[in-house]
Parts: C-alpha cells; sequence; structure tokens
C-alpha cells in the first residue's frame, strides 16, 4: 500500500470551523503609499494582484502573513487598494478588511475601519467590519462599535452587540448596558441579556 | 448566557449562623415562660449542666440529668460588667393589671451561665463571643415580652429574643449590626466567621464546604458542586486562598456570585466549559452540551439507542454480502463525547481508527458528540469492506450513545437537497424553483459533479422565518450554524429515500473571521438524519444576481461563484478534504489529488482548480476519480 500523504487533523480543524488567532496582529510595514502602476512594473503589479486576489478566495480561514508578502512586496498597499475598491467583487473586498486587520492591525487599518462604519451603506461590509474590529483590536474597537449599537437596521445593532460581547472588558459591557436601555426589539433585548456579562 | 443560582444565599448563612441558638431554644425546651419552679421534679437546675458546655452536641438531648445530680455551685463568680442587677429571686409575680415586668438580662448581655442570664438562655459557644443572653420570643419584629431585646426571626420561621441597635458601636465586640430578616429595627449578631472553606469555583456538597459560604448543588445542575460567594461587588469579595482568580460575576437576573475565571477548557473542572466572556478570559460554567431532541424513533432505519456501561461503547453489526459501501455513526444523544477506537473486521484484521485510519475522526474532533465513519472511507482502504460480522468500539463519556448503519450496494448518482432560504432578500421557498440565480447556482453544482456522475436530484425548498430568521441570517458565530442547522427536519412522509437528502442553508450574510464564504458541518456529515447541529452545510446568498469585473478585468458571476460554493462545502459533507490546507501544508488522504508544497502556494500548486483547493475560484471545478469515489460511496448519494 501507498504511503498517505500527510494530513494534520489540527490544522483541518481550523480550516472546518473557521477559527483565526484573536490575538491583535501588528503590522511591520507602516502606511506606506501604493505604487501606482507604470511602465517599469505594470506586469509584475499585475502578477501580484492577481496572487493576492487568489489569496483573498479563500473559502475558510486566509492563508498566513508570509504568503501575503510573498505574492508582493507591496502586499500591505495592494490589500488597501482591494479594500478600498467598491467596484471590486465584494467578497475580495471583504476579506481584504479581513487581511489588513489580521496582518496588519495597525493604527492605519484602524482608521480604515472607522471609515467603513462610518461612511460605508455596504451591509455585508459593514457586519464584517465590526467583528473584524472586536477580532483584531480588542478592547480599542469599542468605540467604533459604539455607534453602531443605534443604527436603525436590527441586523446591524445586532452585529454590534455580538462584537462587544466578544471585546468583553468593562467598557464593552458599559456600551452594551447603555445600549440595553435604549433597544426596543424584543430579540436584541433578549440576547442582550445574555451577553451582557460583567466579572469584576 | 445564563447562570444558575442555588436559592441558596447570603440570608441563608446568616440564619445557619444561628441554627444553634435557635434549636437550643426549642430543643431545650426552655420556653422562658416556664417556672422553673414547677418542674415535678423539683430540679430547677435540669437545664444547666448540659446547656452550658455544648448546646449543639445537646440539640436533641431531652433526657433529664440525673436525679443525684449536684446543684450548682452557689458562687458564680461576679456577673458581667454590663450585666443588671437581677431581681430578688423571690420577687412576687405582679399583679395581673400591672404591666409585665420584664425579668433576666437584656437580650444579647455578656453572659457566662444560665445564672447569669437569671434564667434566660446563655449562648456562650465559639460564635457567641463572651456569651449572649437570650430567649425564644413569639412576634418577630416587635420588643420581647420577657426579655429586654427585641424578636428577630430566625430558621424555620423560628425566633430569637435579640440585643436592638442603632449602629455598629451598639454592639459588643465580635458582633455586627445587622438588619433582621423581619422587621425594621437592627439588631446585633456574631459577625459571621472568616471564610476558612474552599476557594470558590471548588467542588462542594454543602455551604459550610466553601470559603465563601455558598455552593451551588450538583443537583442544580453543577456536577459536583461549585463554591462561591454570593452578593459580592468585585473580586476582593471571592474566596480565593491560594490565589485563585475567581471573579464577581454581576448578575442582572439575580445575586451576583463568585466564579472561576479561566482561559481555556483545560482551566476548567472535568465536566464544566470555559465560557468566553470577551477579552481573552471566560469563566468555568457545567458544560452546556445539549441533548439531542431528534426523535429518532420515527426514522426509516434504525437508529439504536441506550445507556452505557463503563466508557467503552461496542456496536456489534453485520454487513451484507452486496454492500458497496457504508456509513456506521455513532453519536451521543446526550452531548457528550465519542470517539472510536477500531472496528473489528470479520477476517480478524482491524480498522484503526487511532492509526492510518485517524483522519476519519475529523468530525469527532470537531464536535465531539458525532463520530461517521465510512467504509471503505478511500479507494486504497477497500480491502476495510468486507461481509459478515463486525465490532466496532469507541470510548465515550456519555451515558446515552446510539448508532445506526447505512449500506449501499450501488454506487449514487444524484444527490438530493432541502435548501432552506434565511432572510434571503428576493428569494425564498416559494419562488425558488422558477428564481435564475437559484437554478444557476443548482447547474453550476451539476456541471462540477458531473465527471463524478453525481447529479442534483430532488430539490425541496423551505424558508426560515421568524425569530430564527431574525437571529440567524446573519452568521455571526460557529454557534449560528449549528442553530440553524438544528432547525432541520426529516423531509417528506420521512421514508428512507427522503431522509437520505442534504440540508442547504443559503444566509444573507457572514460576518465571522474566516468561513466568508460557507461551512459544511460535517467532514463527512452524519448521513439521513436531520435536526441536529451537524445536519447540514450554510452558505452565504450575497452573491447572487451579482456581475463583477475583477482586477484583471475578468468577469465574475455571483451565481456562478455561488455555485462553486456550494459544491465544495457539499464536497466536505460527503468526505472531501482540502487538497492542499491554505497555510501550504496538509494534505487529504487521497492518492490521485496532486501534493502543492508550501513553497509553491497558492500560485504554482498543481491542485490550484480542483474543487476542493482551499481557496475559491470560478475554474476550481476539476474532481479526481480518487474523490469521485469518495462522492459515490457516501450514502447521500444514491440511484
Amino acid at each position: 500500500m501507498s504511503q498517505l500523504k500527510r494530513w494534520t487533523g489540527a490544522m483541518l480543524l481550523g480550516a472546518l470551523l473557521t477559527a483565526g488567532s484573536f490575538a491583535p496582529v501588528t503590522g511591520d510595514r507602516t502606511n506606506e503609499a501604493f505604487a501606482q502602476d507604470n511602465d517599469d512594473n505594470a506586469r509584475d503589479l499585475r502578477a501580484e494582484r492577481a496572487s493576492i486576489q487568489r489569496l483573498l478566495s479563500a473559502h475558510h480561514e486566509l492563508p498566513d502573513k508570509v504568503f501575503f508578502e510573498r505574492a508582493s512586496v507591496d502586499a500591505r498597499a495592494l490589500l488597501f487598494d482591494f479594500a478600498t475598491d467598491p467596484n471590486l467583487f465584494p467578497l475580495y473586498r471583504y476579506r481584504a478588511l479581513e487581511a489588513l486587520g489580521m496582518h496588519y492591525g495597525d493604527d492605519v487599518v484602524f482608521t480604515l475601519y472607522a471609515k467603513v462604519l462610518g461612511k460605508s451603506d455596504d451591509f455585508g461590509e459593514q457586519n464584517r467590519v465590526m467583528m473584524f474590529s472586536a477580532v483584531f483590536f480588542g478592547e480599542r474597537a469599542v468605540s467604533l462599535l459604539a455607534p453602531m449599537t443605534t443604527h436603525e437596521d436590527a441586523q446591524l445593532r445586532r452585529t454590534a452587540y455580538e462584537a462587544l460581547a466578544l471585546v468583553g472588558g468593562e467598557s464593552a459591557m458599559a456600551t452594551l448596558k447603555t445600549a440595553r436601555q435604549n433597544e426596543d426589539n424584543a430579540l436584541l433585548l433578549e440576547r442582550l441579556d445574555e451577553v451582557v456579562v460583567e466579572l469584576r | 448566557m445564563h447562570v444558575w443560582i442555588s436559592n441558596t444565599g447570603q440570608p441563608v448563612r446568616l440564619l445557619l449562623l444561628l441554627i444553634s441558638a435557635l434549636v437550643l431554644a426549642t430543643g431545650c425546651g426552655s420556653d422562658p415562660s416556664e417556672d422553673p419552679t414547677e418542674d415535678p421534679q423539683g430540679n430547677p437546675w435540669d437545664l444547666e449542666p448540659w446547656s452550658l458546655e455544648d448546646p449543639l452536641n445537646n440539640i436533641n438531648n431531652t433526657t433529664p440529668p440525673p436525679e443525684d445530680m449536684e446543684p450548682p455551685p452557689v458562687d458564680m463568680g461576679p456577673p458581667p460588667v454590663d450585666m443588671e442587677m437581677p431581681p430578688p429571686p423571690d420577687m412576687p409575680p405582679p399583679p395581673p393589671d400591672m404591666p409585665p415586668v420584664i425579668q433576666g438580662d437584656p437580650a444579647g448581655a455578656a453572659c457566662r451561665s444560665e445564672e447569669s442570664c437569671q434564667g434566660e438562655v446563655c449562648f456562650d459557644g465559639d460564635e457567641w463571643p463572651g456569651g449572649y443572653c437570650s430567649s425564644g420570643c413569639e412576634n418577630p419584629g416587635e420588643a420581647c415580652v420577657d426579655q429586654d431585646g427585641v424578636c428577630a426571626l430566625v430558621l424555620g420561621g423560628q425566633s430569637l429574643c435579640v440585643a436592638p441597635c442603632e449602629r455598629q458601636r451598639d454592639c459588643r465586640d465580635g458582633y455586627e449590626c445587622v438588619e433582621p430578616l423581619l422587621g425594621s429595627t437592627s439588631v446585633c449578631l456574631p459577625e459571621p466567621p472568616q471564610p476558612t472553606g474552599r476557594a470558590d469555583g471548588e467542588p462542594c456538597e454543602r455551604d459550610s464546604d466553601c470559603g465563601g459560604g455558598g455552593c451551588i448543588l450538583e443537583a442544580d445542575g453543577w456536577p459536583g458542586g461549585y463554591c462561591t460567594t454570593y452578593q459580592c461587588q468585585d473580586r476582593n469579595d471571592c474566596s480565593s486562598p491560594n490565589g485563585e482568580d475567581n471573579r464577581c460575576y454581576q448578575n442582572q437576573q439575580g445575586p451576583n456570585a463568585c466564579v472561576r475565571i479561566c482561559q481555556s477548557g483545560a482551566d476548567c473542572r472535568e465536566e464544566y466549559i470555559c465560557q468566553p466572556v470577551g477579552g481573552g478570559v471566560g469563566f468555568c460554567i457545567p458544560d452546556p452540551s445539549e441533548p439531542i431532541e431528534e426523535d429518532f424513533s420515527a426514522y426509516p432505519f434504525n437508529i439504536a439507542c441506550g445507556p452505557t456501561m463503563g466508557n467503552t461503547h461496542t456496536f456489534n453489526y453485520t454487513i451484507d454480502a452486496n454492500t458497496t459501501a457504508y456509513m456506521a455513526t455513532i453519536l451521543a444523544r446526550d452531548g457528550r463525547e465519542v470517539y472510536p477506537d477500531r472496528a473489528a473486521l470479520p477476517n480478524g484484521a482491524a480498522i484503526d481508527y487511532r492509526g492510518q485510519n485517524s483522519f476519519q475522526l475529523a468530525v469527532a474532533q470537531i464536535f465531539g458528540w458525532v463520530s461517521p465513519l465510512m467504509t471503505p472511507a478511500i479507494p486504497q482502504f477497500a480491502n476495510q469492506l468486507q461481509p459478515g460480522a463486525h465490532t466496532l468500539t469507541t470510548q465515550t463519556n456519555s451515558g446515552d450513545v446510539c448508532t445506526y448503519l447505512l449500506q449501499e450496494s450501488t454506487a449514487g448518482t444524484t444527490i438530493d437537497l432541502n435548501i432552506h432560504f434565511v432572510g434571503v432578500p428576493g428569494v425564498n421557498a416559494g419562488n425558488a424553483a422558477n428564481n435564475t440565480s437559484i437554478q444557476k447556482v443548482i447547474q453550476q453544482f451539476n456541471t462540477i459533479y458531473s465527471p463524478a456522475g453525481i447529479s442534483v436530484g430532488t430539490v425541496r425548498y423551505k424558508d426560515i422565518t421568524g425569530a430564527a430568521a431574525a437571529n440567524y441570517q446573519v452568521i455571526r458565530s460557529d454557534d449560528d450554524m449549528s442553530e440553524l442547522t438544528k432547525l432541520t427536519e426529516l423531509p417528506g412522509m420521512g421514508t428512507y429515500d427522503e431522509a437520505l437528502s442534504l440540508n442547504i442553508f443559503f444566509v444573507r450574510s457572514f460576518a465571522i473571521q474566516g468561513g466568508a464564504i460557507g461551512t459544511s458541518l460535517g467532514l463527512p456529515g452524519p448521513a439521513g438524519i436531520h435536526g441536529t447541529g451537524a445536519s447540514g452545510v450554510v452558505f452565504t446568498s450575497e452573491f447572487l444576481g451579482q456581475n463583477f469585473t475583477d482586477q484583471s478585468g475578468q468577469i465574475i458571476d455571483g451565481d456562478l461563484y455561488t455555485g462553486v460554493v456550494l459544491a465544495h462545502e457539499v464536497g466536505h459533507y460527503i468526505g472531501l478534504f482540502h487538497t492542499t490546507e491554505s497555510f501550504g501544508g496538509g494534505e487529504d488522504p487521497l492518492q490521485d489529488t496532486p501534493e502543492c508544497p508550501r513553497r509553491d502556494f497558492p500560485d504554482d500548486c498543481p491542485d490550484l482548480n480542483n474543487l476542493m483547493f482551499p481557496l475559491a475560484g470560478i475554474d476550481h471545478t476539476e474532481v479526481s476519480m480518487d474523490q469521485a469515489f469518495v462522492i459515490k460511496a457516501n450514502p447521500l448519494t444514491k440511484d
């Protein structure tokens, strides 16, 4: 019998359960401007974009940072380009926002998340960025999430509640307690009763 | 999240402190209204010799002292400093129309013996610093009749006469001014003992086991009991004698209580989990494994359930001579864990699920409560398919294990789908059959699976409505997906053919890290059963009906892309692994799917266009022969 190819159960678990690192990642490349195409590097950039786009197509969890940086020396800048292109297939935009938080969770990414939550009218984008904020920025995300607790869309409010519950801690719980006082949706009130957990 | 709190609270702790006094007052028959001189034995000292020594040990001792017992010594020593002078012993009773004369020392006075309380009871155990004069009384909250003091309610509706107070300094050392359970006058009662018992979060059988004074009982659903401190304000109130990380749970629906903090389940006792609360921490609560509520007796195939003895479950089954493949599934109906060990084969060999077949335990590792096992799982294990008697042994901590067997005698050609819509804009069960996008998705699925000889058969459409639709139209956690698949039901009339169908959920959006497109709740999933947390696949409908141009100028059809996602997730549910994992290492157990070394991932991977490559693509549609073998072997693919 031929030898079986290697297969690692633990790695599979991560793939199936879509669990990822919950630790904020600080970028090691800061705010470089994305170089526009020019005659010298246009061909390379197209290839790099194609590689980045492929990595953003993950069915489940995103590939490691090393793959993005191997795909392009300007991976971070390219990801910003994907994340802010409104005409792009939305999946790539969503996942670029995720990749930026996961692999470069710095002030610039935080500002980008704030801009998305403040100005985007893309339902999928707003829901995702709220959860990404909680996962990648922890307690710092409370300032981004708090305004979303008063959003007129109950689904977006609910995502804000879930994201704040994920953050935990004093300020997140205080925000949720305030939200509970103002919430009039019975299902959301029920959920708030479950997620408002204070441990002193 | 809910925390179950026993009915035992702080007031009970206080009452337990007083129980010795109560029982002494009643058990001794020392009703202060009785005149000891009326004892027919003529012995005015019948309580004294034993009540002074150890009231707790004499709670039920009603045996009178020996008749020849010596009277107490005349010299009782000097009275306590704050003791008033007793009335003369020969004082006549008051006339009937005079107000009652209160006899004895005031309640709460220090004492050394009955005599120093002038006929009232002297509580002089360690829990009563300096002794405490008291007596029984009848009207809690009111002034005592026979003693200067306030009647306070104690355990079981009994009451004692105790010293009133307005502030702490009104009480002697060792006593605290506390509010009574009934009435508005505060009273002096002994300070509670300093915690000396087990830390919060430790097992217990009774309150007295715990340093915090509270025990949440096993009978209330906390295995082994759970020490806590009720009415806490912060972690400083919690019992943590050895530096345990216990914190005060601010309960919105009941009394606050201290809980044990954890970072993972490993920090918690057996049968407890670490319930995350954000910020990387959680607290230990009983494992909330939910029993499977599906009624297996209604199924068209035998699902045998019953108690297990010990930690090993044995499943004996027979494989027919014409069987080409079968799925043996073991599940813990109480939601606990099963972990298959080996299957003894008719020829004396065995399938080793801890060895070369370990990849088949993926579902058991993920979910714990269920483990579907295909045989043969992959083409190179064809010799594991044998007719005759088999014995599957499984390690389990469950007391209620179910097993069932699904045999196939021919390779599958169709797969039936039960498609559920959860808050999808513009699409529902009523219009899905005529919805262009939904039909393109199904057609794309057929295109991808046609090389494997599989096509979609019967399609049933169903809407998820009401609260479930509101709660789960946006997937925000793994739990959301499990809750969704629990909503599935045995379709149609519940025939064997209808049971063998796959549940598909189109949701409005995904908002969890990773899994941005879809997730299968099985690898493979338990075929044929519905209504469980592993009964289907869930993926987003966000891209239906949309066309986009990517950065290379390629047009992406959202319907076809969604069809690829559907085909990929269904592939997982019927047993296909990723050909290569997205971290660039780890491959499926099949021989004919190419391997991709980490250095080549992803652009140069030879399996880039395979359906089960971890990165989606409109042209990632290839299915290998071995993958087709796995697909056709699964009971969900039928004739």
